[in-house]
C-alpha cells in the first residue's frame, strides 16, 4: 500500500509541471439537434473560448450563464469571445435543455455531455466549472465554482489574453 | 496486476516530465482532480437522541484522486479512493481504500477500444447505464471491455462485456450487450433543422443459479427501442424498453416480464419553451446481481421525470423513483417576457411553471385467506393482467418560479411550491401492498415559498441571500429558513444559514439548525469548512436519493484539479 502511494504522490510531483499546451480532448458531444460533435473540434476564429460546465439544476451555474450573459454582446464586440456551455444533465433533464436555454436567452452555444464523459476526461470534480482556451485552442486557465463577480475577473483575463499576456494563476 | 498498471503510469509520468524539458516533442498530458471530506462530529442529544449519527471514530474522512494521462488518441486513468470510514450517510461498503478504477482507451480506424472501468450509457439509459455521483456514494462503473465502432459516418455501434463495481470488489453477474444508433443526417451527410435519430439497445446478465426453492434464470435480458425526431423548434423523444423475467430481491422474487416507456416532447420558440414528459415503468430495475440494496450494481436508469429541488427546504420532499413500478407525467412552461413590457418590467422577467406527478401501478392487493398478515398472493407481487395507473399517489409536484432583475444591482428569484408526498413509500420504503392500507399511509401536504435575492453592492463584492418558508401539517411540521451569504470574487465567500423547524409536533424538536460556512479558492483549489447543525434530510442526484440522518459538528472540504 505504501508502495502504491509513493508511487501515486511521485506521478503527482512529475505532472505538475506540464500544462503548458493542453487542448481539449476528442472526446463526443451532442448538439441541440441531436449530432454529435468532437470537442477538439470546437473552433474560435483564432478568438478565445470559454468552456463552460453546468447543469439546469444547477443554481450557482445558472447564475453564473446568466451574469455573462447580461454582458455577453459586450464581450462578444469587444473580444470577439466565444462561450461554449456544456450540460452534463443526464437524460431525466437533457430534453429541458434545449427550452430552457431558450427560456433564459442564452446566445451560447449548448451542448450535451450526457453521460459526463468530458467532464471526466477533464477532470471536473463539481459544477459550475469553467475553462478558458486560447486561440489555438490550449486550455490556459480553468476555475472551479462561481462567486458573483467571477465573470468580471474572466472578462479581464480574456482582455489579457487577446493582448497576448500570459495567463499565470 | 496493480503493479504493472502503477509501472505504467510511473513510466507515462516519466514520459510527460520529458516533455517539459521541451525537446519539441509530444508526449503527452497527465491530469487529475482530487477531493477530500471530513467530518468531526459532535454528540447532540436533541437531535440525535440514539447516537445514530455519532460514529464511534468521532472524526471520519473520505477521498480521492483520478489522474488521466491523454497522448493524441490515447488515454489511461486511475482512481486511488480512500474511506476511513466513509461520512455518516453514505455507504459503509466503501470503507478502506485501494484503486478500484483503472482503465486505458485507444481510438484508431474509427474503432473505440476501452479495457478497464467505463461508464456507458445507452439511449436514456432504460436499458443500461452506469454511471457515478461521488456524492450518493453511487459508482457502478464497468470493468471488463467496450468496442464503439463507427460503422460510417452516422451509424455507430457499441458493444460491451464485464462486470459491476461494487464497492471495492465486482458483482457475480456477468454483464454483456450492445447498442446500434443512426443518426439520419450525418448518414446522409445533410445539413438540415429536421433529423431522426433511432437506436437499438440490448444487455444480457448472466449469473448462475442454485436456489434449493426457485427455478431462477440464469440468463436475463432486457432490449430496448428508441427514437429521437427533431423539426425545427420540435423535439420527440421516445424510448420502449423490455426485460425478461427476472425474480430478484427487489422485485420479491416475481416471474413477471418488465416493461418501460420514457416520452418526452418539447418545443422550444422565441420566448417560450414547452416540455411534456411521460413514464411507465413496471417492474424494470435491473440489477447486475440478483441481491442488491440501495444503487448497488444497477444496470439501467429510470429518469424520474420529476424536477429536483435545489434549495434546501423544498429539497426536504424530493422525488424518489419507485424501483418495482411507477407512471407519472411531466409538464413545464417557461416563457420570458421582454423588457420594456408590463411583466417584462425594465430588464425582462422570466416565468417557469412546472407540474408533476406519480402514481402506483395498478396492482390487486387482495390479501391472503387466513393470513392477518398483508401478504398477497406469493409469486404475483398483486399483479393483474396489464398494470396501469393504480391509486396510490406517490406524488405530486407544482411549482412556479419568477427571475427579475429589479434594478441594475439587485436580482431577485420567487418561487412558490405545492407538493403531495407519500412519504410512507418515498422515504420510509413501506412496500405498496402496505401502503394500500390507508391506515398505513402517511401523506404530507405542503406549501412552500422562496425569495433570493442577490445584490452587487460593489465591484467583487456581492450578498445574497434566501428566505425559505414551508408549511405543512404533517411529518416534521413547519419550517423556516434565512440564508445570507457574502462573497468578495474571486476568491472568498462566508454565509450563515439557520433552519427553525418551529411547527415540529413535539415541542422539544421546534429547534434550530443553523450552520456557518467559510470558502476559499485559490485557482482550481477550493476549501470549505462548515460548522453546525445539520437537518436530517434527503440528498437527491438525478433522482437517486439518500437519507442523511441530522448531525452536528464540524465538516472540511478541499478539491483541487490540474
Amino acid at each position: 500500500m505504501r508502495n502504491l502511494l509513493s508511487t501515486l504522490s511521485l506521478g503527482l510531483i512529475l505532472s505538475f509541471s506540464l500544462s503548458a499546451q493542453d487542448k481539449l480532448p476528442n472526446i463526443q458531444l451532442k448538439d441541440l439537434s441531436g449530432n454529435m460533435i468532437d470537442a477538439s473540434s470546437l473552433k474560435n476564429d483564432g478568438k478565445p473560448i470559454v468552456v463552460s460546465f453546468w447543469a439546469t439544476w444547477c443554481k450557482p451555474c445558472i447564475r453564473e450563464l446568466n451574469a455573462i450573459n447580461d454582458q455577453y454582446i459586450d464581450w462578444q464586440e469587444e473580444t470577439g469571445v466565444k462561450l461554449v456551455a456544456v450540460s452534463v444533465d443526464d437524460s431525466r433533464n437533457s430534453s429541458r435543455v434545449k427550452p430552457f436555454t431558450k427560456s433564459q436567452g442564452w446566445e451560447y452555444e449548448v451542448y450535451l455531455d450526457e453521460n459526463q464523459e468530458l467532464k471526466r476526461a477533464l477532470n471536473v470534480n463539481n459544477i459550475p466549472h469553467t475553462f478558458l482556451l486560447d486561440g489555438e485552442g490550449n486550455i490556459v486557465w480553468q476555475h472551479n465554482g462561481y462567486i458573483p463577480g467571477d465573470e468580471d475577473h474572466l472578462l479581464e483575463l480574456i482582455e489579457k489574453l487577446n493582448a497576448g499576456l500570459a495567463i499565470e494563476e | 496486476m496493480k503493479r504493472i498498471l502503477l509501472a505504467l503510469f510511473l513510466g507515462l509520468g516519466l514520459i510527460g516530465q520529458t516533455s517539459a524539458q521541451g525537446d519539441g516533442k509530444d508526449y503527452g498530458q497527465i491530469h487529475g482532480n482530487f477531493q477530500t471530506n471530513a467530518q468531526y462530529y459532535l454528540r447532540d442529544t436533541l437531535i440525535d437522541p440514539n447516537g445514530n449519527a455519532f460514529p464511534d471514530e468521532r472524526l471520519l474522512a473520505a477521498g480521492f484522486l483520478n489522474l488521466v494521462y491523454t497522448k493524441g488518441n490515447f488515454m489511461a486513468g486511475i482512481r486511488y479512493e480512500n474511506y476511513q470510514n466513509n461520512l455518516i450517510g453514505l455507504p459503509e461498503g466503501f470503507k478502506g481504500e485501494g484503486i478500484p478504477y483503472r482503465f486505458a482507451r485507444y481510438k484508431k480506424d474509427g474503432l473505440d477500444i476501452t479495457v478497464g472501468n467505463y461508464y456507458e450509457q445507452f439511449g436514456s439509459g432504460l436499458v443500461f447505464r452506469t454511471y457515478e455521483e461521488r456524492g450518493l456514494g453511487l459508482d457502478n462503473a464497468m470493468d471488463g471491455l467496450r468496442l464503439i465502432f463507427d460503422i460510417r459516418p452516422g451509424l455507430t455501434a457499441k458493444a460491451l462485456v464485464g462486470r459491476q463495481r461494487i464497492y471495492f470488489q465486482t458483482g457475480d453477474g456477468i454483464v454483456r450487450g450492445g447498442d446500434l444508433e443512426l443518426n439520419l443526417n450525418e448518414f446522409r451527410d445533410k445539413a438540415s433543422s429536421t433529423n431522426l435519430i433511432v437506436g437499438a439497445s440490448m444487455i444480457s446478465r448472466f449469473q448462475e443459479a442454485q436456489d434449493p426453492i426457485y427455478n431462477l434464470p440464469e440468463n436475463v435480458a432486457s432490449a430496448g427501442l428508441r427514437a429521437n425526431f427533431i423539426a425545427g423548434d420540435f423535439n420527440i423523444f421516445a424510448e420502449y424498453a423490455y426485460k425478461s423475467q427476472d425474480p430478484n430481491s427487489t422485485n420479491r422474487f416475481i416471474y413477471k416480464p418488465g416493461h418501460a416507456i420514457y416520452a418526452t416532447g418539447s418545443y422550444a420558440k422565441g420566448n417560450l419553451g414547452l416540455i411534456l414528459g411521460y413514464k411507465y415503468y413496471d417492474n424494470f430495475m435491473f440489477r447486475s446481481q440478483r441481491v442488491g440494496n440501495f444503487t448497488e450494481a444497477m444496470i439501467n436508469y429510470l429518469p424520474p421525470l420529476a424536477e429536483l429541488h435545489t434549495y434546501a427546504l423544498p429539497a426536504l420532499y424530493s422525488y424518489n423513483i419507485q424501483s418495482n413500478g411507477e407512471t407519472g407525467i411531466q409538464a413545464e412552461l417557461s416563457y420570458k417576457f421582454d423588457r420594456g413590457t408590463l411583466l417584462g418590467g425594465k430588464y425582462g422577467t422570466l416565468l417557469n411553471l412546472n407540474f408533476s406527478n406519480a402514481y402506483a401501478l395498478n396492482k390487486d392487493f387482495t390479501f391472503r385467506q387466513g393470513l392477518d398478515s398483508s401478504q398477497t398472493i406469493s409469486g404475483t407481487d398483486g399483479y393483474q393482467d396489464w398494470a396501469g395507473i393504480g391509486n396510490i399517489q406517490y406524488s405530486q409536484d407544482f411549482n412556479v418560479e419568477v427571475k427579475t432583475k429589479i434594478n441594475k444591482n439587485l436580482k431577485g428569484t420567487f418561487s412558490y411550491y405545492n407538493f403531495v408526498y407519500n412519504r410512507s413509500a418515498l422515504l420510509d420504503g413501506v412496500i405498496d401492498d402496505l401502503v394500500s392500507d390507508p391506515n398505513n399511509l402517511d401523506m404530507v401536504y405542503v406549501n412552500a415559498a422562496v425569495a433570493e435575492f442577490l445584490w452587487k453592492i460593489k465591484p467583487k463584492h456581492s450578498l445574497r441571500t434566501e428566505a425559505q418558508i414551508m408549511l405543512t401539517e404533517q411529518d416534521r411540521g413547519s419550517w423556516a429558513m434565512l440564508l445570507l451569504e457574502y462573497s468578495i470574487a474571486p476568491e472568498w465567500f462566508v454565509a450563515v444559514q439557520d433552519a427553525y423547524n418551529y411547527g415540529h409536533p413535539d415541542p422539544d424538536l421546534r429547534v434550530h439548525y443553523p450552520i456557518i460556512s467559510m470558502g476559499y479558492t485559490r485557482g482550481t483549489t477550493k476549501f470549505q469548512v462548515n460548522y453546525g447543525r445539520q437537518q436530517e434530510g434527503v440528498f437527491c442526484v438525478g433522482g437517486i436519493c439518500r437519507v442523511v440522518p441530522a448531525s452536528n459538528g464540524f465538516s472540511m472540504m478541499i478539491t483541487s484539479n490540474f
